[in-house]
């Protein structure tokens, strides 16, 4: 087994830990954080272990046999300094495994790799092929989408989750994730294109689609799960999500059989999001069957300060009890082993209908 | 009994509106309704049947419901631990009690009884503990502010300087603010280049022209006045190093509606220093002060013409240049008003719910006194056991933060039936009556915070008509 270390470590890589053992031949020992980031010393259970955060790269550089260097949103770091670190790893011979996207010249430091150690490659620049056909392709295979009603909901736990269960049920999965940095899980990434200005939007539905058949067709899944990045729809004229753009684009691009929604714990919830669902349904064409809560709340004060929603995360414990408490068959909390194989069920029994 | 509709009329000049509670929001009337709405009654029996009528339509629309929250409970309350454990993002340090100032109105003064200048400094270790404890329990929070108050806190600046290179060493990798409010005589060279260097930014407590500031901010057991020494510094500062003093230094103006206040307008408008600086501006606290401050005539009377002045400037019908910089963001509570309106909208007030007034204790601004105890905020009383939440060595007390949260408790049959249950500003300081809290003595402030809430609001109707956008202006 392969020992790699995550750097900077930070929530967002947290469902890669609790899915380690998706990872294949490779196993997470170790998880570096930034001093600042408010996580050293935290504890972070992969199902085989757990590990705890740490702030010293040098020590645990060691002990490992490469490094993921990935994305962070929230902390402030030099990519210089980052930069320094791949170089530190790489002279002691450490595999690098780098989806990180603000590096300043990734090109440079992947020159800069000796051939035998390992760079993974940039997740997207496979995914800009040329368009074959003006048109979308159908896709015969029945599609799950995964979405968000805001970022922080754990949808890349949630298609973990499910594929996991799904594939424990006898299912053939295939991965599209919401995120540019899932191939090491075996997901097939989010494509670059969608969230820039390269192309048209119309050329970004064609695009999609032509991705997602592509993949159809040379891996033949019984399902596909595809997770929509960000948050579908606008809170307000501040909390705007992008407007749902690229939900709009994707539904258009892959027409979705059944969709799971994730969303915050909020106060007065009382497990009843058919008004949300309806609007998904009227909007995207998707069909919720489920409902996934995070553990994680708004913190409304920001609101009225006029600024952006945020997150804080809630224990997991206390969203499970309150999901238990809401006795809905279709509420879940997805990320513990029982949610996600109930939820994994009800898609199933959705589906086959 | 049916319970009547929870709403508040109200009417400026002949026009007439209601707060409706539940839907949050204000809704114009005509005065037959509005007279219906208040009495009941109206002599004239058509005119009754057509209030009943538009009142009919106005409860189809959903509005007039009488719902009240049932239950006293703070939303947080029940996920307050992943608060306090992830999103602290504010700590302030108190370095020291002792001030090289004696100002009337400083809450340190003998006039308040909320805390007194004592020759007491923080040690760095309290101080280190502090920063430790924020950044362990910040994981969520979006960034990381440093605040260091005293007394004057430059007197102990050498502590501020040994924490702002810890602070930076263990913040690495957050984006973190360094900032102080200080009465700027200390501001030295020396401090100032530190100052820069690790990009400060800085609130200078500066209450207007000469005699102005000078009425106040005296220095400790002597009858000078500060102004001459400040000035000077400020001077130096913006010489020396101008884009820092744009962009990291604002003013702090306390004014004492006793006196004039259009002599600190124009000062601020004019003053060569100053004028193109941020000022923040607050009437004198008397939460804790022995007596009530009252406003003189000319104070009154020059304060409407200023405000109406900065009304202009909110519906662009007055450039911002002629506006003293005191006052542009004097009625930020307007602003807010507009954001509540704006982004929580809805239907019905919950079932269990809450008054606007108090912060999440111990996660939004925790203050650390010198001798390392948590309080509220700084703001509250330090002699008081009310706002005391716990310490550095044991973290925040959550039974004791919980009550404070649920400040509501002790008169929520009062305040579940306030109309200005949703904007109510008051808080534990409020309550604290020097022990504990306490209804009798929160009870006292009901009357000002509503009166100010309804001017507020029907200033926002005002200025909502005329064009106001609170993004814009």
């Amino acid at each position: 087994m392969e020992r790699i270390m995550i750097y900077p470590y930070n929530k967002a890589y947290e469902p890669y830990v609790w899915y380690e053992r998706l990872l294949g031949n490779r196993e997470i020992t170790a998880l570096v954080t930034p001093n600042g980031s408010g996580l050293v010393g935290r504890k972070v259970c992969s199902g085989r272990k757990e590990l705890t955060v740490s702030n010293d790269y040098e020590a645990q550089l060691e002990q490992c046999d490469g490094v993921w260097f990935v994305n962070d949103e929230k902390f402030e770091l030099s990519e210089e300094a980052v930069e320094e670190k791949i170089h530190r790893a790489m002279d002691l011979g450490k595999k690098i495994l780098c989806t990180r996207t603000s590096l300043p010249d990734s090109g440079r430091i992947a020159d800069s790799i000796p051939p035998a150690l390992h760079l993974l490659p940039r997740e997207t620049e496979r995914e800009t092929g040329r368009l074959e056909a003006d048109y979308c392709y159908p896709v015969d295979t029945p599609v799950l989408v995964v979405y968000g009603t805001e970022c922080g909901t754990d949808k890349l736990a949630v298609q973990l989750a499910l594929r996991e269960a799904l594939i424990d049920i006898g299912y053939r999965v295939t991965s599209i994730s919401s995120r540019m940095d899932g191939r090491l899980y075996g997901m097939h990434p989010f494509p670059e294109y969608m969230l820039g200005p390269g192309c048209s939007e119309g050329d970004k539905i064609r695009q999609y689609n032509h991705y997602v058949k592509r993949i159809e067709l040379a891996e033949r899944p019984e399902i596909m799960i595809v997770g929509v990045p960000g948050g579908v729809l606008p809170y307000d004229r501040v909390d705007h999500n992008e407007y749902g753009i690229l939900a709009y684009e994707m539904s258009f691009a892959v027409p979705c059989d059944a969709a799971v929604m994730c969303m915050s714990y909020s106060d007065g919830f009382d497990g009843d999001y058919s008004a949300f669902a309806q609007d998904m349904e009227r909007i995207f064409r998707y069909h919720t069957v489920g409902c996934h809560i995070a553990a994680a709340v708004p913190d409304m004060q920001t609101v009225l300060d006029n600024r952006k929603r945020h997150l804080v995360s809630l224990d997991r414990e206390f969203v499970e009890a309150k999901v238990k408490q809401y006795g809905k068959p279709d509420v879940f909390h997805v990320v513990n082993k029982q949610g996600a194989r109930d939820c994994a069920q009800l898609i199933v029994d959705t589906l086959s209908k | 009994m049916k319970e009547s509709p929870f709403i508040h009329l109200f009417h400026i000049g002949k026009r007439f509106f209601f707060y409706d509670v539940n839907r949050n929001s204000i809704e114009e009337i005509p005065e037959y309704v509005y007279q219906y709405l208040s009495s009941g009654a109206l002599d004239c029996i058509q005119e009754k049947e057509k209030a009943e009528e538009y009142v009919r339509h106005l409860q189809a629309a959903g509005f007039l419901k009488s719902s009240r929250p049932q239950v006293s409970e703070h939303p947080v309350t029940e996920y307050y631990n992943a608060f306090v454990n992830n999103n602290v993002g504010q700590l302030t340090l108190q370095v020291t009690q002792k001030c090289n100032l004696d100002c009337e109105y400083c809450v340190y003064s003998e006039n308040y009884h909320n805390r007194h200048h004592a020759d007491k400094w923080m040690t760095f270790e309290t101080a280190r503990k502090a920063i430790d404890y924020l950044v362990s329990h910040s994981a969520d929070a979006e960034m990381l502010s440093l605040g260091f108050y005293g007394g004057e806190p430059l007197l102990a600046f050498d502590l501020i300087k040994e924490c702002t290179l810890y602070a930076e060493k263990v913040f690495e990798g957050r984006r973190f603010l360094l900032n102080f409010t200080t009465n700027g005589t200390l501001l030295t060279e020396d401090k100032v280049d530190f100052l820069v260097e690790h990009g400060f930014t800085m609130m200078i407590s500066l209450d207007g022209p000469e005699q102005v500031q000078n009425r106040h901010r005296k220095f400790a057991n002597s009858e000078v006045g500060s102004f001459k020494l400040l000035m000077t510094n400020i001077e130096n500062i913006k010489k020396r190093y101008p884009v820092f003093f744009k962009e990291n230094i604002s003013f702090n103006t306390v004014i004492d509606p006793q006196y004039p206040i259009t002599e600190i307008c124009d000062f601020a408008l004019h003053n060569e220093t100053v004028r193109d600086s941020s000022f923040m501006s607050s009437i004198v606290n008397d939460t804790y002060a022995d007596k009530k401050v009252e406003d003189s005539p000319e104070f009154t009377q020059e304060y409407a013409y200023e405000k109406f002045k900065v009304f202009l400037m909110m519906t662009g019908r007055l450039d911002k240049g002629r506006i003293s910089p005191i006052m542009r963001d004097h009625f930020s509570r307007i602003k807010q008003i507009a954001t509540m309106f704006e982004r929580y909208p809805r239907e019905e007030l919950p079932y269990k719910g809450h008054r606007g007034g108090p912060c999440i204790p111990g996660v939004r601004k925790l203050f650390v006194t010198v001798d390392g105890k948590f309080y509220t905020c700084e703001r509250v009383s330090e002699d008081s056991q009310a706002g005391y939440i716990g310490d550095i060595d044991q973290g925040v007390d959550i039974e004791k933060a919980l009550s404070i949260l649920n400040i509501e408790k002790i008169s929520s049959k009062r305040c579940r039936n306030c109309w200005a249950y949703s904007f109510c500003g008051l808080c534990i300081a409020q309550a604290d009556d020097g022990e504990k809290m306490a209804d009798c003595k929160l009870c006292r402030e009901c009357g000002d915070c509503r009166a100010g809430i309804e001017s507020s609001l029907m200033d926002y109707v005002i200025l909502r008509e005329l064009g106001y956008n609170p993004d814009i202006i």
